[in-house]
């Protein structure tokens, strides 16, 4: 278990390249819950609010990227 | 019944916050700045978050992921996650020491040259990519941007309990959520108007 536990934080993981933008969701999910935990009154309403947050910012973050994607298609 | 009246006596009484130590603590254990001024969910929330993302960002990317010489900016972002950040730091250092005892790298090989890297940064990250501790790409950027990005979040935690020690705010809000509290305010000026 040490063993493992050694490697695990000694040795960089490979991380295929296909798999890296699924990455930025556990990313987002983190920023939700520490801005909601911060922001939000009513301590009850925080798992409603973090999830409307994360997808607020991965909405936000794919609408960016197709508009990307098509500007480079349309003019470049 | 005496001893009850005087705990809520001693209850009712605010405790008088230190906002540097707030701060203080927040930053150095994510999350004690807000179980310092008793949001004690709040508090055990920030630490889990702030502490699991970090490591699993340290754990993308190896014992290298915090190099205050290679990438500087990115290396105080990571300072933010306070303890985790400080370990983390720690761990590198060793590894490096182990390295520069072992005379596998230089000193010199640290430098920057007009904020470009040096050919001796690069020789460096040859080394350790035949260590099998170099950062390489995709990795890289996941790692730093876990570490760093948490390490900001939890700043603003620590700005956070800060403000709200400085304004003398202890404990969870009381009521409901500002939107509830927002719609009963206009129920109650609906009914004064209606009652005009």
């Amino acid at each position: 278990m040490n063993c493992f536990t050694a490697i695990i934080f000694y040795n960089p993981l490979e991380i295929p390249w296909q798999l890296v933008p699924w990455c930025i969701i556990p990313l987002c999910i983190s920023v939700g819950i520490i801005y909601k935990t911060l922001r939000c009154e009513d301590i009850a309403r925080l798992p409603v609010e973090i999830t409307k947050f994360t997808f607020y910012v991965i909405g936000g973050l794919a609408c960016v990227c197709l508009a990307a994607v098509a500007i480079y298609h349309l003019f470049l | 019944m005496e001893s009850i009246d005087k705990n809520s006596k001693k209850m009712d009484k605010p405790l008088k916050k230190i906002w540097l130590l707030a701060a203080f603590l927040a930053w150095i254990v994510p999350g004690a700045g807000h179980l310092y001024i008793n949001r004690r969910t709040r508090g055990i929330i920030i630490f889990f978050t702030v502490t699991i993302t970090f490591w699993v960002g340290v754990a993308a990317g190896g014992v290298m992921t915090v190099d205050r010489h290679c990438h500087p900016l990115w290396f105080y972002a990571q300072m933010g996650a306070g303890i985790n950040g400080v370990v983390s730091w720690h761990r590198q250092k060793v590894v490096y020491n182990e390295l520069l005892d072992s005379h596998d790298i230089q000193q010199s090989d640290l430098l920057m040259q007009d904020s470009q890297p040096s050919d001796s940064l690069i020789n460096r990250d040859k080394k350790l990519a035949e260590k099998k501790i170099a950062l390489v790409p995709p990795g890289e950027d996941v790692a730093r941007a876990y570490t760093g990005i948490i390490g900001m979040m939890n700043m603003l935690a620590a700005f956070d309990a800060a403000l709200l020690c400085l304004m003398g705010i202890s404990g969870e809000p009381a009521g409901g959520s500002m939107k509830e509290k927002d719609a009963t305010d206009q129920d109650s000026t609906n009914q004064k108007n209606r009652d005009t």
